[in-house]
């Protein structure tokens, strides 16, 4: 298409896709059909290479790096020079896994405080920890055992019964409960 | 013998490329040998018998190219210049 469009041109082609890739690459045929239009031409040119052998065959034939190069090459011919990816690209081995790799901090340059969190609060959680808390002090921060809960249970009953009222008084459960209590008390309805 | 050949005028190149032709060297050169015929006549702007000669030394075309097909092309030229005779 680009030979097509003459963005490419058969000197860019040749540039990259170079004899000895061709010499390598091509079929004994193109090859045979390359040196009969080399030998029968009075000029050897790339465009000759590019005709005898053919667009379509070039492309099926040559190695995918070089036929890239060509396209590469022929923008870089129009434009000057190709804007800053090559650049990454050079240093992060040419693939986009590797742009968010060199975009990622290193080890030593991340903060050591994240992975020092993480240890402690991995510690707290363990099952052992607890255990091991329960056995040396039984009113800390552990849950306390089983014959001391009882008084908290009866403070945690009144105070469910209190709760309870006030949920009443201020609803309207009550006076649906009870038909026409609303309607004989006094005050505002 | 080619080498002779070529010297003493009874091998032509014209007549060399006749037979070690195009498909005979697709077939047997090397990739780097044409490579370096490629890049020659790229060089120098055409490909000719007498370039392909320059690139393609007796002594590399005795290596690679089958020796009938270069015995047939000192007979043709024994022929051609007469040495060898009216054929029995």
């Amino acid at each position: 298409m680009g030979l097509e469009l003459e963005t490419v041109t058969p000197d860019d082609v040749i540039r990259h896709i170079t004899p000895e890739v061709l010499a390598h690459h091509l079929p004994v045929a193109l090859k045979a059909k390359l040196l009969h239009a080399s030998l029968n031409a009075e000029r050897m040119t790339p465009a000759l290479i590019v005709e005898s052998v053919g667009i379509e065959s070039l492309v099926e034939h040559s190695p995918m790096p070089a036929l890239w190069a060509v396209i590469r090459g022929s923008v870089e011919r129009q434009l000057g020079a190709l804007p800053d990816r090559p650049a990454i690209a050079a240093t992060a081995h040419g693939n986009g896994a590797d742009d968010a790799i060199a975009l990622k901090p290193t080890k030593s340059a991340r903060p050591q405080g994240t992975i020092l969190r993480q240890s402690s609060r991995v510690s707290a959680l363990s099952p052992r920890s607890r255990v091991l808390g329960r056995r040396e002090d039984g009113s800390g921060t552990s849950p306390p055992p089983l014959a001391t809960v009882e008084p908290s249970r009866d403070e945690h009953v009144e105070f469910e019964v209190v709760e309870e009222t006030d949920v009443l008084k201020g609803s309207s459960v009550r006076s649906g409960i009870i038909p026409d209590d609303g309607d004989t008390r006094p005050g505002p309805k | 013998m080619l080498q002779v050949g070529l010297e003493e005028k009874v091998v032509t190149p014209a007549l060399l490329v006749g037979f070690v032709n195009p498909d005979v060297l697709a077939h047997h050169l090397p990739p780097e040998l044409l490579s370096k015929l490629l890049t020659a006549a790229l060089a120098a702007g055409a490909m000719t018998p007498e370039r392909l000669l320059e690139v393609l030394t007796p002594a590399v075309l005795a290596e690679n190219v089958p020796h009938d097909v270069l015995w047939r092309c000192v007979e043709a030229g024994a022929e051609r210049t007469g040495i060898a005779g009216e054929k029995s």
